[in-house]
């Protein structure tokens, strides 16, 4: 795993596009060797700022080497304050960040095909996750949902896969992931929403094709401190525990999930009372 | 450079502290930070048994602070024990366990079982337990309870091990509640917890978290925290406290210093920026430094001509 590191990166470039800005931000070290998966959280507003929580936003894209030793393209939604906020900055404006954080996507170690679901901005880390997978021999399926807006910001059909867009449809999602699912997949990457990854898993249910999910959600400290994020996840030995999307994930084996429960405190989860849901 | 600090008998390796439940387990913290650049790890309240804590969403922003119901998840004391508390002190840190219980007897059980621990420098009684459970009212709101709790767990403590009460910075009376602690064993107070706050999201006509009554913290509650420390300080001045209330940089921690406190804890702080703790630390020593004074001759030095 690739330490976070923490450091003052400069505003390089920004493109925005309706409600989603890509922006780039010199990357220290080993920060540009960030995995597809993992993500970005940054202060917004300035030192003075009464906005004091950092934002977690997907990594778009990392580049290694060049003048300022390596870039990263966070994906920032510019309806909320602290996404407008860094879409607004001028170039060379400094940005507090630690990056990379979470548990990326693992890959396989055969050429497969991968059926990747992304919704709307959380399509952003299954596009250099697509690259990889392509470049090493895989096959790439990539179902579109949610908001388009995203995709051109973001980039989303400047690879060789087979793109199923179906952004902005109002289709029975379990049941569109499962007809597509039908027509061959090996392996499942998604990225959404819980509401919206539980639909996929439930599209995938009854099959035994593995499925890795990246949460979107927000994500407060970062480093697993404030707990804010827990979802109830069951583990290999059956207990169902309140784990951290920040730390733990984003990147979870679907299986796990309560997918079922999220939003709740199930009542055999470890350390549940009564009292607590 | 601010160094040592020694407060209610127990020597600390510098005066700014990791306030409960802001860093983690300890563990969250490595890679961000060394532990031994904090006085002390408070950490986050120990209970009898783990707990899952409250249903999301747990945590959101509100001006200049930040408003929560966690609900005190944590692996309960055994656990701690047997992983938690030997991790910190293979890693330097020093720890002061803070804890919480819903009755005299769970303390004091929780008490008897640190006794027996090594690497305990002291122990923090959060007396705003139990958490967002409207139907019971915190300890912290009343002296006598509070008292009784206090005395429960000094009396479980072992001698040289300081007893700290953390007290609660929405009480009617604080100075009653620091002086019945003080009175029921305590060698030391922790001052303020978070002050309880709500959030409406408006879109979705809810409260903004699961539980609805939560704890705001940040530099929204840092005058409240000062008013504290300087009541208290003022009646009780032999009672050392270990302040903390949205301290985010050395002039906070000077200013804590300044109203009364021996030590600083840093809260919210770490949640936006994990390596806060050595920032605030490297400040106030340059402040201290730039006054030519030692630390301990800063203490409560505010306390001069005020009304005249």
């Amino acid at each position: 795993m690739i330490t976070a590191g923490q450091w003052t990166a400069s505003v390089m470039a920004r493109r925005t596009a309706g409600e989603y800005s890509v922006v780039t931000l010199s990357a220290a070290g080993s920060a540009a060797a960030a995995r597809p998966g993992q993500y970005a959280s940054l202060r917004v507003g300035g030192a003075e700022s009464s906005r004091l929580l950092r934002r977690a936003l997907w990594i778009r894209e990392a580049t290694a080497g060049g003048r300022h030793g390596g870039t990263l393209d966070v994906v920032a939604d510019v309806r909320e304050p602290g996404g407008a906020w860094l879409a607004a900055q001028p170039e060379s404006a400094p940005v507090d960040i630690l990056a990379p954080l979470g548990r990326p996507f693992l890959l396989p170690r055969e050429t497969v095909t991968c059926l990747l679901v992304g919704f709307g901005v959380a399509t952003a880390p299954l596009i250099r996750l697509a690259e990889d997978l392509v470049s090493r021999g895989s096959r790439v399926r990539f179902l579109m949902l949610g908001d388009r807006a995203a995709f051109g910001v973001l980039g989303a059909r400047r690879f060789s896969a087979e793109v199923i867009d179906r952004a902005g449809t109002g289709a029975d999602l379990p049941q569109t992931v499962a007809d597509i699912l039908a027509d061959g997949a090996d392996v499942v990457y998604s990225a959404g929403s819980a509401a919206e990854l539980r639909d996929v898993a439930e599209g995938l249910a009854g099959t035994q094709v593995p499925h890795q999910a990246a949460i979107h959600s927000p994500l407060v400290c970062g480093s697993g401190t404030c707990t804010a994020c827990a979802i109830p996840l069951t583990g290999r030995d059956s207990v169902t525990r309140m784990v951290r999307v920040c730390s733990e994930g984003p990147v979870f084996n679907a299986d796990l999930v309560r997918w079922a429960d999220l939003g709740t405190v199930p009542g055999d989860c470890l350390g549940a009372s009564g009292e607590q849901q | 450079m601010s160094g040592t600090v020694e407060i209610a008998g127990a020597r600390f390796p510098r005066p700014v502290f990791a306030a409960s439940g802001c860093a983690g387990s300890g563990r969250e913290l490595v890679g961000h930070c060394d532990l031994r650049d904090f006085g002390a790890i408070i950490t986050r309240s120990i209970t009898p048994t783990p707990r899952a804590g409250l249903r999301p969403p747990r945590l959101a922003e509100t001006p200049s602070g930040l408003i929560n119901a966690l609900g005190l998840p944590g692996p309960g004391i055994e656990q701690f024990l047997a992983e938690e508390l030997p991790w910190l002190v293979d890693h330097g840190a020093t720890v002061i366990v803070s804890i919480a219980a819903d009755s005299g007897p769970d303390f004091a059980r929780i008490a008897q079982r640190l006794r027996q621990a090594p690497g305990v420098a002291a122990v923090e009684v959060n007396l705003s337990y139990p958490v967002s459970d409207l139907a019971r009212r915190p300890f912290a709101m009343d002296p006598n309870a509070a008292a009784g709790v206090v005395h429960v767990v000094r009396r479980n403590t072992a001698a040289g091990v300081p007893v700290f009460a953390k007290l609660a910075g929405d009480t009617t009376d604080i100075v009653a509640v620091a002086r019945a602690c003080a009175n029921g064993g305590a060698d030391g107070l922790s001052l303020i917890n978070a002050v309880r706050g709500l959030g409406i999201d408006s879109a979705a006509a809810r409260p903004s978290l699961g539980a609805a009554v939560g704890w705001l913290s940040g530099p929204a509650i840092k005058p409240i925290a000062l008013r504290a420390v300087w009541e208290v300080h003022a009646e009780l001045p032999a009672v050392p406290i270990i302040a903390s209330g949205g301290v985010q940089t050395g002039v906070d921690a000077l200013e804590m210093i300044m109203a009364g406190a021996s030590a600083v804890a840093v809260g919210s702080a770490l949640l936006t920026d994990p390596s806060a703790g050595a920032r605030v630390g490297r400040e106030l020593a340059e402040l201290v430094a730039r006054r030519g004074a030692d630390l301990s001759a800063l203490i409560g030095c505010a306390h001069v001509e005020v009304g005249s």
